[in-house]
């Protein structure tokens, strides 16, 4: 009965937090969106992803560093406390919410080892100087060109781009998509998906968007410090974004996925890019990536060695209320 | 399905024959009967035996296969499929113009360059 009631604290504790901060991050990341404007894409792009993934990381931390803790020093091993109708309820709501995230993640780390393995065997590798990230040039391909995988990222260019190209085009084009495996974007793109939230959480899905365009913006601004020039990085924007158009408009089964409206990601690129060739902006430049989550990482690990054997005993007052 | 595009319509045994040595005749007929069954070639009876004919021209399926390869990246959504990052994303009508006015400065960009040497 003491494991079983564990599992069913951890996980009412999980769903509890979870909602209940995820509701506060809403009305937080809609005014996030409204007032912060980072002059670096990058750091707009981390922070809608700490943002974003903030109700999840305080589920865990509450769950895993004060509910489990609390219970185990708290509650007798031989307790025959039987578990109430509000502990199951909300154990049963957590385990809903845990499986569906469980399974969200398989499905996705399916489709992409199935989307990897199906490109592949369309594809020849590629040779290309000096990228430690495999390429291979798939034939069909349309106007593919992505880095696919978490853990072993590969890049993935259509015949029909690596042919329209010039070898300074795709040279840029793959720097930016350099910067994504550089950035993890990929990671946590998945982190992202797995935790969305339901549609009518609207501020959610904004802010799930305006990451996507930061990211790629950063993206941008990393391979130019990187040394891509951005005369062919916009050409080959343009190239691919062309060929792009041609094979969705002339399909009218994809055509209901072409965005209508502006606001989209190409848009913020095409003016970022406008503006570095008009010289309004200037170009980035290579910055030595710093470790900035260190020092607080170790800051709330100190205070919370130091605090925990004070919360404890009000944090099993709390539990209390949940177990009875 | 080359052989198949090539010849126009042929039985497995008439396959079989060109791969004899490297294929057992079942394993053709296997192959024909899934490739039937994938809608990829139709069939008739002629006697004992089925004459095998493309569904598909050669043309069609790689258009086919394109849609499918390319597909894939624009089912991701935002919502669902794979994991991955692409260069572009859909373009739309806004985009288009967008791009086309990103291609005048690359272009004048270009030419000033050009003056310049």
């Amino acid at each position: 009965m003491f494991y079983v009631l564990a599992v069913a604290l951890c996980l009412a504790v999980l769903f509890l937090v979870l909602v209940s901060t995820s509701l506060l991050c809403m009305t937080g990341l809609r005014l996030l969106l409204k007032v912060v404007h980072p002059t670096a894409p990058g750091a707009k792009a981390n922070l809608l992803f700490m943002a974003r993934l903030l109700p999840l990381a305080l589920a865990c931390i509450v769950t895993f560093g004060l509910a489990l803790p609390a219970f185990l020093q708290f509650e007798p091993y031989s307790t025959e406390e039987g578990m109430g109708f509000r502990l199951m309820a909300l154990a049963v709501l957590g385990a809903v919410v845990l499986a569906g995230m469980v399974a969200r993640g398989v499905g996705l780390l399916r489709a992409t080892r199935d989307a990897q393995r199906t490109w592949r065997q369309h594809s020849q590798k590629l040779h290309i100087d000096g990228l430690r990230v495999p390429v291979y040039c798939v034939e069909n391909g349309g106007s593919l060109m992505a880095v696919t995988g978490i853990f072993r990222p590969t890049i993935f260019v259509a015949r029909e781009i690596a042919r329209t190209l010039s070898p300074e085009e795709l040279r840029a084009a793959l720097a930016h998509e350099m910067a994504h495996v550089s950035s993890f974007d990929n990671l946590k793109q998945l982190l992202l998906k797995i935790t969305r939230a339901p549609h009518w959480l609207k501020a959610m899905d904004a802010a799930d968007v305006e990451w996507t365009n930061a990211s790629e913006i950063a993206a941008d601004h990393d391979a130019l410090a990187e040394g891509a020039s951005v005369l062919e990085l916009s050409s080959a924007l343009i190239k691919v974004g062309r060929l792009n158009r041609s094979l969705t408009t002339r399909r009218a089964v994809a055509s209901h996925l072409v965005p209508t409206a502006c606001g989209s990601a190409l848009e913020s690129r095409v003016t970022c890019l406008s503006e570095l060739l008009e010289g309004k902006s200037t170009a980035p430049v290579h910055e030595a990536k710093r470790g900035n989550l260190a020092l607080p990482v170790v800051i709330a690990l100190a205070t919370y060695i130091a605090c925990i054997h004070a919360v404890l005993p009000a944090v099993h007052e709390a539990l209390e209320f949940l177990v009875r | 399905m080359e052989r198949v595009w090539h010849r126009g319509e042929l039985s497995v045994r008439e396959l079989h024959a060109e791969f004899a040595a490297r294929l057992a005749y079942t394993t053709v007929m296997t192959t024909m009967d899934r490739l039937y069954k994938k809608g990829m070639l139709q069939r008739r009876k002629v006697g004992k035996a089925f004459i095998y004919v493309a569904a598909l021209t050669e043309q069609e399926y790689q258009e086919q296969l394109t849609h499918h390869l390319f597909g894939m990246v624009l089912h991701d959504g935002k919502n669902s499929g794979a994991v991955l990052s692409n260069f572009v994303d859909a373009v739309s009508a806004t985009d288009e113009k967008l791009l086309d006015r990103l291609d005048q400065l690359v272009k004048a960009k270009r030419q000033t360059l050009r003056r310049v040497e």
